[in-house]
């Protein structure tokens, strides 16, 4: 695939604009300039030709979706029998696969979700439902964490390579 | 007039659902499992694995229903979900040896055989295997948002929704994802 370079101004509208998110005044100022710029409608061009062929597609037979709503149709059922601070309480001993810090930090923010929560509600007969969701909800915030987790994970990377590298030297 | 329970509007299944009504949220697992099984299978380009992910999601959406307020659709909120178990499914493969991808594509496994010619099919092959190693290589967050806007199609505000982020930060997230694969599929070309 030849490379061509857009013009560094116009390449993030430029991503918009294939994807038809670049609208109004943004969307205008494009199309002007790409009238008169022969390197960022090549770069549109580009992306049209291999952003759809990133697309992994699967399409399972249908015996595959029986036996998925079938199988949903059991586990939805044995879930109705368990109450949820049962599942909570076994989701946290699961292994958990992020680095230490990390989870470390989202289990004391639980602790303290759970440890807050404890004196507001202690009548409220709904009061173990909404505390199992509130671990729930705060493991939910996983994907807040993601920078984090990026950070320490370019972090033991960049250390990985400096070891590499003091190791060659 | 009532009218049958698989015509209802995901609001009012979810209220039936709330109220002990199963059957309720079996019908949106029937409306949703080809959507969350695509997503998964971006996720884990795997059949079983994409499977198992996207019914687990569904059953924690079961057992914390009653936590759902209903403040944003159905449809984002398990999207959320979702996409969070995908991202964990990530960070335990993040050391996915792309080697045994290979395995899979060289004995036709784990991707689509639509039918055309047998080079066709080993092109698509290649070029899958291309991808999926450049796609593996990018930042968590930058593929998560490039996955659900590119081969999902949710608007960058759903997706900003679903991400917890801001509209600006999910095009840049976007942007990088874009101009990242681009290049080091033309390093692999
Ligand atoms: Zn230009």
């Amino acid at each position: 695939m030849s490379q061509s370079n857009a013009c560094k101004d116009f390449e993030q509208d430029l991503v918009l604009y294939h994807y038809g998110d670049c609208v109004g005044a943004d969307k205008q100022r494009v199309e002007s300039h790409i009238e008169g710029c022969d390197g960022c409608r090549q770069f549109l061009q580009e992306l049209k030709a291999f952003l759809p062929a990133t697309l992994a597609v699967d399409e399972p037979p249908a015996s595959f979706w029986q036996d998925y709503s079938r199988e949903m149709r059991v586990k939805l059922a044995a879930a109705d029998e368990k109450p949820g601070w049962i599942r909570s309480l076994a989701a946290l001993f699961r292994p958990w696969p992020v680095p230490a810090l990390a989870a470390g930090a989202i289990i004391a923010i639980s602790l303290t979700m759970t440890i807050n929560k404890a004196p507001q509600a202690p009548s409220d007969p709904s009061y173990t439902d909404m505390a199992s969701n509130a671990d729930f909800f705060k493991s939910m915030d996983l994907l807040d964490s993601m920078d984090l987790l990026e950070s320490v994970e370019t972090q033991m990377q960049d250390t990985e390579k400096s070891d590499a590298t003091a190791q060659n030297l | 007039m009532s009218s049958r329970p698989d015509e209802l509007g995901d609001d009012a299944l979810v209220v039936a659902a709330q109220q002990g009504e199963r059957q309720a949220f079996e019908i949106l697992v029937e409306r949703y499992k080809e959507k969350a099984y695509r997503i998964a299978y971006d996720f884990t380009r795997d059949r079983e694995e994409a499977k198992d992910l996207s019914q687990e999601a569904f059953l924690q959406a079961f057992s914390h229903l009653k936590g759902f307020d209903r403040r944003s659709s159905f449809y984002t909120w398990f999207y959320r979900i979702l996409v969070n178990l995908c991202l964990d499914y990530r960070r335990r493969k993040a050391k996915v040896s792309w080697e045994s991808l290979e395995e899979r594509v060289e004995k036709g496994e784990g991707f689509a055989n639509p039918g055309p010619s047998p080079v066709e099919e080993t092109m698509r092959g290649e070029i899958s295997e291309r991808i999926g190693a450049a796609l593996a290589t990018l930042p968590p967050k930058q593929r998560a948002v490039f996955l659900l806007k590119n081969h999902q199609g949710l608007s960058i505000s759903e997706i900003a929704g679903v991400m917890k982020s801001a509209e600006g930060t999910i095009k840049v997230h976007l942007h990088r994802a874009v101009i990242a694969l681009k290049q080091r599929l033309a390093e692999l070309a």
